[in-house]
């Protein structure tokens, strides 16, 4: 206190809540390294300091030069040189890869035979741990193994690791400790209103205009993905504010004065929290839509209207109807997932019936009944509803929405449309699911006269 | 002079009852002539009707018939009330048919209500007699209503009738209203008596089942309320196909 010259130290300053007005704002508070304590249980050897079970963090500390061993590999439990060591990877609250461990782990080879000669470290994957599909190559060494643990023993001062491809004997057993997403983002998704990743981790997709995230709280990445990300999330904030005017892209809503009936089913419907009222109209704030036409859908006497919802996907229904195929069955899927996934389908020649016909619309929250209902009438067999999995949908619950006027529809019309309308949900990289439902639904309708 | 008859079928009569009550329909015995109405008169001349309004819905084939008959004479077919537009509350009934007319003929003009309100059937009185434009609202209740801006659907709706009187929006204090689907034009009468909404002009041309559909997928229906009949609108039986 007394060397500051700018007396910048204050002790008795309290904690207080300020409020601060800001033009855009980027979520960079990063992810969270899981804690050994709450998943070192469920392994195949639990979590024990003391019983030379170690996590990445603590072994990190032993390795460096200025920490408490002063480089020296040694055991927790009696202070001797560590001679075999061997690092389980994979170890994560999820199932999704973190992306950064194998380095890791090809760190640690290096560090162990740079600097210590007699001491042996083998790297094992084990499969029940391993995320079905890893985001990076995994490590390719001749000290890394991939195998199925079978049982861990402790015999003397060993820890035997039986395994499918031979037994390894360990005297300090590494957990690569793995990433799991911010404590705090529930309650960012809160105030802010977004979507999270099937990992959970923030969907950058579903972020309202003006608010950004980059780094690993939208998922797990490798360290230049990081600045990268970074570098683009700043730059795009920079663009956003110094511009005088902004221009969207996006195909807005905008609101038919002369036919809303100012009953604010909109307002509630809305995902990106885009309407309000204003002096007795509905405003819909460009800046906030997303283009996804819910509101549209939503409204009983058509006062919004979206040039997508209004006029392109009824003219292509028009057009499909006059098509002559029996069964013939429509397939609306959102542009993103379900789109997507229909893609894929092609990309990877699942073959599907010929009868299906795709449209792809912004979202399927967007697909009121009204619409299924007429495309019912007007020549169409089945309707298919393709979007993504409930909770990654950038338009946040376009998905429930879909499934809860399916439901309700179902549950009015009864017999007369109940094997008729049907909701697929996949990822963009399940082609085959679509293909399958597209065949199978075609299968069941088939030879079913029109009603 | 337009020759209009009226034709009552499955119904209360309440729709031409209030056609009787209406100050424009002395303008219509001046300006028109009628020559079917056994409601309050022995004139039987159905053939020669240029207009005919129809009430109440079609329950058997003797009415089917009756109004295709009509309409292959080449009349002009005006449902009105609900009971003609949508099938009604007859709908109700379970082993009974209840089919609007537009089931069997086509329809150009129509007036729902039940009944409708005395305004609208002036209006549609003058376009049968002298021409002028007729046409339904192209608002939802709610426009109406005197707690419109009042509204908030994020509570969950946990009554059909209301426990109370209610001091604001119906659907703010948990209570099933229609009012946003439903095409107004009544001055939501119902609400200002302490009544919800229950949807007796129909939807706006959207049909009722998928509009409900879309009302019910944004409000929080409570579990003890999924499956009520009353989600399902009082005065259309749920189905596909709707009109012709």
């Amino acid at each position: 206190m007394d060397v500051c010259s700018s007396h910048a130290i204050d002790l008795d300053r309290e904690s207080q809540t300020t409020k601060f007005t800001v033009g855009g704002i980027i979520l960079a508070m990063g992810a969270e390294l899981c804690s050994p304590e709450e998943i070192g249980t469920t392994l195949p050897v639990s979590y024990d300091p003391y019983n030379d079970v170690i996590s990445s963090y603590e072994f990190e500390r032993l390795c460096a030069p200025d920490g408490p061993t002063k480089g020296k590999l040694i055991r927790v439990s009696d202070g001797t040189p560590a001679k075999s060591i061997v690092v389980l990877q994979c170890i994560s609250s999820q199932r999704s890869c973190s992306g950064y461990c194998c380095s890791i782990a090809q760190k640690y080879i290096d560090i162990v035979n740079e600097t210590e000669d007699d001491v042996s470290i083998s790297v094992l994957y084990d499969r029940a741990l391993m995320p079905d599909e890893p985001s990076v190559t995994i490590l390719d060494d001749s000290n890394a193994h991939v195998c199925n643990i079978e049982r861990v023993r402790k015999t003397g001062r060993y820890h035997i690791i039986e395994t499918d491809s031979g037994t390894y004997k360990a005297d300090l057993i590494v957990l690569n400790m793995g990433m799991q997403p911010n404590k705090n983002i529930t309650k960012l998704q809160a105030d802010i209103g977004f979507n999270l990743s099937h990992d959970e981790y923030i969907l950058p997709m579903s972020l309202p205009t003006g608010i950004w995230a980059c780094g690993s709280a939208t998922g797990p990445k490798v360290y230049p993905e990081l600045v990268r990300e970074a570098q683009l999330a700043a730059l795009e904030a920079l663009i956003f504010l110094y511009q005088e005017s902004h221009e969207t892209t996006e195909t807005t809503a905008t609101v038919i004065t002369e036919n809303c009936g100012l009953c604010g089913l909109c307002i509630e419907a809305c995902p990106h929290h885009a309407i309000t009222l204003v002096e007795n109209a509905i405003r819909i704030d460009p800046f906030k839509c997303k283009g996804c036409g819910i509101c549209a859908s939503t409204c009983p006497t058509r006062g919004i209207t979206d040039s997508v919802i209004q006029d392109e996907i009824p003219a292509a229904l028009a057009a499909l109807s006059k098509w002559k195929k029996s069964p013939k069955i429509l397939v609306l899927s959102c542009e993103s997932c379900g789109y997507g996934a229909v893609d894929n389908a092609g990309v990877r020649r699942y073959e599907y019936d010929p009868g299906a016909l795709v449209v792809s619309v912004p979202c399927i929250g967007c697909i009121d009944a009204n619409l299924i209902t007429s495309s019912l009438q007007g020549g169409f067999d089945g309707v298919l509803l393709v979007g993504g999995y409930e909770g990654t949908c950038k338009h946040l619950k376009g998905v429930q929405l879909a499934r809860q006027r399916i439901d309700s529809l179902v549950k009015l019309l009864g017999n007369e449309i109940k094997d008729r309308v049907r909701l697929l949900t996949v990822s963009a990289m399940e082609g085959h699911k679509v293909a399958d439902q597209i065949n199978q639904f075609v299968e069941e309708i088939g030879g079913t006269p029109e009603v | 002079m337009t020759r209009i008859g009226f034709v009552q079928l499955n119904s209360c009569g309440g729709c031409l009852f209030s056609i009787l009550a209406n100050p424009v329909f002395l303008d219509v015995l001046k300006s028109a002539e009628i020559c079917y109405f056994p409601l309050v008169s022995e004139l039987n001349a159905l053939e020669k009707a240029d207009v005919v309004v129809v009430e109440g819905c079609v329950t058997c084939e003797s009415e089917e018939k009756l109004i295709r008959q009509i309409y292959t004479a080449g009349a002009t077919i005006i449902p009105l009330g609900t009971c003609a537009t949508h099938g009604g509350i007859m709908s109700q009934a379970e082993h009974m048919q209840s089919n609007p007319v537009g089931k069997y003929v086509d329809i150009e003009t129509r007036l729902p209500g039940c009944p409708p309100p005395q305004s609208l059937i002036g209006s549609l009185l003058l376009s049968m007699v002298h021409g002028t434009e007729f046409s339904l609202p192209k608002k939802s209740v709610c426009s109406e209503c005197a707690y419109t801006m009042d509204q908030d659907f994020s509570n969950e709706i946990r009554y059909i009738n209301p426990p109370e009187t209610p001091r604001s929006c119906f659907i703010r204090e948990g209570v099933l209203c229609l009012g946003p689907v439903t095409m107004g034009g009544c001055g939501a009468k119902c609400v200002r008596v302490g009544t919800p909404c229950d949807g007796c002009f129909g939807s706006l041309e959207r049909n009722m089942p998928a509009a409900l559909a879309n009302l019910i997928s944004v409000l929080k229906i409570s579990p003890e309320l999924q499956g009520q009949a009353a989600l399902a609108g009082r005065y259309q039986k749920p189905t596909l196909r709707l009109e012709k």
